[in-house]
């Protein structure tokens, strides 16, 4: 098979941060066209912070610069590891979409493409000129995916926000953290986002499956903050069945003991241990040698270990504080005992698993060098997937697709650089 | 009824617990017919489950089970058995896409490897989800969800920096492989239609997290300057509020609106015209350097109004300020209802209760009410006999050899 399963569909990127953008990305992985349409009049936010010159001495300290080796270079903008490896699989253009001509130029690639998704301001595009009616004017199968941070109705639709305000949002901070309950003690995370982005693409395909059958696109409204809410599903069911409100648990967990996360050798060196039922508990006593204190009363089921893990952790402890979380890994998984070590991205880089998987691949971009990046999560027997591009720089496929795809003479591309339509660096404009 | 998205998908179900019946969840929930194989006796482990609808464990009373298995089909099935084996195969035949998220030896032990899957049927899609993977060394470790956040990159992100990490709670990385797996099934049915054939496709939980969007920031953060994203001694972005707390960011984000213009904002907002001359505050990273000062201004104005009130005066001023929502708070939430997220689903065990619905609204190809999740061997007659064309003396001997 030589063909991605994906081939022949062509997307428009036309979000910004990272729901949108993410989710193009996994198309593009599947093999997808994708063109990704910035500006140079605008900053893409996960192009990180520094723009033109100007902006370096006031923004985020050299001490937190993650550009290759702490190097902004020239052109920062394109050596942003996070933009890099997370727009792999895509072309990039820019349009001024302020300009009657970038709108137009905009409507021009609509005509010739099979999904939009954008994950702007609930509106934005209706205000652009770029509404739905329109779009689907010129291209009847066109499919629309449009995901603003809470969708396109509701009394909130007008609410702005980033994927940690999704995180308060979900209900979930209120589920996680210490036992004391105090969010103020855990960082709120991004994983909407990311659900988010997955989620467009699926319903972007789903809608192309029923084009198939009829020949029309459609129009599809997602929220961000929706696209999390059934990964929460038990904690909503409790309080619909039985009215109770969910509150954090630390480590530990509403059946199994003992269940934690145990200091190891070294520091800030961590195992996750979880021992879900008595055969378990039996395996885990055996594979920790047995001690005296494991064949109590008191931790003989599941239930009574429940209720005494306050005293059993601490002993679990002194037997890991021993050894490596690798070493207790190795031990009790041989048990048949859930056990991982807490890895970081030092310690991931070096995974023997994820190595003998393929995990990270050699890529080297235009702009940044040459790195190791995650290639694409899921593994494809007959047509597998690769990291064909990295991330584009600012407006790096202009020709290609305004003249190769739309048909622009050299002479009119040319203009458009002059008018600042597009272009491939910002203007100082892009650092308000 | 309206056409759906996906009514042409049949999809058969071998999946268990969280990861795998998540992914078929969402196709069931946009169309697909998924016919949901179980164990006889025992079912789906998640059955047994909590929680329990008032208390009562019941294999069609758990919240989790109920949740995740709507809209499909039930049979039941024993796959250790050479007949069922069989049969299997004859429901193979017509089916688009086989999901299990069993342990890698598993499908192969029942002969059902995808070499097997694909001589029956040559198109089909076989989605496999796993804790690691098909492959590697770590193949056929155990884990439960503690082990998977934890062996993926943001366990050791998460908390503070001199106590025990924190990991997520409930069944996050497993809901997250099966909403990615959902994705990468719809693409290899439609890479099959292009090929004529289908394949297999292998979905590690620890590598979807890895490749999500705050994986790949990590990874390529630290590949690319040495940097490591690490606990902290807390986070100034959830703050306290009169009646509970908000996600408020004082100093500025990069993923916000640029800095300056979010700077004028926050000023305006609380009123304090002063800061704009501040030399403290006066750029992104001298408000970054000087954010516990920033903290120390905004938190009084913070703790006289309610999350609420914050909210609706922060976004009038186009500051990005949001509450910080318990699990009545979300389903009770305006926004949620006037969109009707949360759906209401009569099942005859419980009642009708409220789910949580799903997120996309398509206009075209709305999704239908939502079906309640099966009994145990609900539709054996249907499938058995109305398909397959068993009749009932058949189907008896099935069900008295533990079969069916």
């Amino acid at each position: 098979m030589s063909r991605l399963p994906l081939e022949g569909f062509r997307v428009i990127d036309g979000g910004d941060v990272l729901a949108g953008p993410y989710g193009c990305t996994l198309l593009g992985d599947l093999g997808a066209e994708v063109i990704r349409v910035e500006s140079i009049q605008r900053g893409a936010r996960w192009r990180g912070q520094l723009r033109t010159p100007a902006t370096r001495p006031a923004s985020i300290s050299p001490a937190n610069w993650t550009y290759p080796d702490g190097i902004p270079g020239e052109r920062p903008y394109n050596r942003e590891p996070k933009y890099n490896g997370s727009n792999r699989n895509k072309m990039g253009i820019t349009l001024n979409l302020a300009h009657p001509r970038g709108i137009d130029l905009f409507k021009q690639l609509v005509a010739v493409s099979d999904v939009i998704i954008e994950n702007f301001a609930a509106g934005v595009y209706e205000k652009l000129g770029l509404g739905y009616e329109v779009l689907s004017g010129i291209n009847p199968g066109i499919v629309v995916v449009s995901m603003p941070l809470l969708g396109n109705t509701g009394p909130y639709r007008a609410h702005r926000g980033m994927g940690t305000d999704l995180d308060a949002l979900s209900g979930h901070i209120s589920l996680r953290g210490y036992s004391d309950g105090d969010p103020t003690k855990v960082q709120p995370h991004y994983h909407s986002d990311s659900v988010s982005g997955m989620t467009a693409a699926f319903a972007a395909l789903a809608a192309l499956n029923y084009r198939r059958r009829t020949g029309k696109g459609q129009f599809i409204d997602i929220s961000e903050g929706e696209t999390f809410l059934p990964h929460l599903g038990e904690a909503f069911m409790d309080y619909t069945m039985n009215g109770r409100v969910g509150r954090p648990m630390g480590n530990a967990h509403p059946t199994m003991a003992p269940h934690g996360c145990y200091r190891c050798q070294g520091e800030d060196s961590w195992v996750t241990i979880a021992v879900p039922n008595d055969q378990a508990w039996a395996r885990f006593r055996h594979a920790i040698g047995d001690p005296g204190w494991a064949a109590e009363d008191r931790f003989a089921d599941a239930v009574s270990r429940r209720n005494n893990q306050a005293e059993l952790n601490p002993l679990i402890e002194e037997w890991t504080i021993q050894r490596s979380p690798w070493e207790v890994m190795r031990l009790l998984q041989a048990a048949k005992v859930p056990a991982g070590p807490v890895q970081n991205a030092e310690e991931i880089l070096v995974d023997p698993h994820l190595k003998a998987r393929g995990f990270f691949d050699l890529a080297t971009h235009k702009e940044a060098g040459t790195h190791l990046y995650p290639r694409p999560s899921w593994k494809f027997n007959k047509t597998p997937l690769s990291i064909r591009m990295l991330g584009p720089v600012l407006g790096e496929h202009n020709s290609q697709i305004l003249g190769g795809l739309l048909g622009l003479s050299e002479a009119e591309i040319g203009e458009l650089e002059h008018q600042q339509i597009i272009g491939t660096e910002y203007l100082a404009a892009a650092d308000q | 009824m309206p056409d759906t998205a996906l009514s042409d998908i049949k999809v058969l179900d071998l999946t268990h617990h969280v990861a795998g019946p998540y992914c078929t969840k969402l196709l069931a929930d946009y169309g697909a017919e998924v016919i949901k194989v179980e164990p006889p006796g025992r079912g789906d482990p998640a059955r047994n489950v909590g929680p329990f609808y008032r208390d009562e464990p019941h294999p069609d009373k758990s919240g989790l089970f109920l949740h995740l298995n709507t809209n499909k089909l039930g049979i039941t099935l024993n796959l250790k058995t050479p007949e069922g084996v069989r049969i299997f195969k004859e429901l193979l035949e017509n089916v688009d896409v086989v999901v299990e998220n069993f342990a890698p030896r598993v499908m192969p032990g029942f002969g059902l490897s995808y070499e097997e899957l694909a001589k029956v049927n040559p198109w089909v899609i076989m989605t496999s989800i796993s804790n690691f993977g098909q492959t590697g060394p770590y193949r056929d470790f155990v884990a439960t969800e503690i082990t998977l956040y934890a062996m993926e990159c943001h366990m050791a992100q998460t908390g503070l920096l001199d106590r025990e990490p924190i990991y997520l709670g409930g069944a996050i990385s497993q809901y997250l492989a099966g909403n990615t797996a959902a994705l990468a099934t719809m693409a290899g049915i439609m890479g099959a239609r292009l090929q004529g054939e289908g394949q297999q496709i292998d979905v590690s939980i620890v590598e979807s997290w890895l490749g999500t969007g705050a994986g790949i920031a990590s990874l390529t953060k630290y590949i690319y300057s040495g940097l490591l994203e690490k606990r902290a001694s807390g986070t100034g972005r959830i703050l306290p509020a009169l009646d509970g707390f908000v996600h408020f960011v004082a100093a500025g984000a990069g993923a916000g609106p640029p800095p300056q213009r979010e700077w004028s904002r926050l000023v305006k907002l609380l009123d304090m015209p002063e800061l704009l001359d501040d030399e403290r505050f006066a750029t992104f990273a001298a408000r970054s350097e000087n954010v516990g000062e920033l903290l120390n201004l905004v938190r009084p104005w913070l703790t006289e109004r309610t999350k609420f009130e914050i909210t609706r005066l922060s976004q009038a001023e186009r500051v990005f300020a949001a509450p910080l929502l318990t699990v009545d708070e979300v389903v009770n939430d305006p926004h949620n209802v006037a969109r009707g997220f949360f759906e209401e689903v009569d099942h005859p065990a419980t009642g009708p209760l409220r789910y949580p619905g799903a997120p996309a609204k398509m206009t075209e190809t709305p999704r239908p009410p939502a079906r309640p999740a099966p009994m145990l061997g609900q539709h054996n007659d249907e499938m058995y006999s109305g398909r397959l064309g068993y009749s009932k003396i058949d189907l008896v001997r099935l069900r008295e050899a533990g079969i069916i």
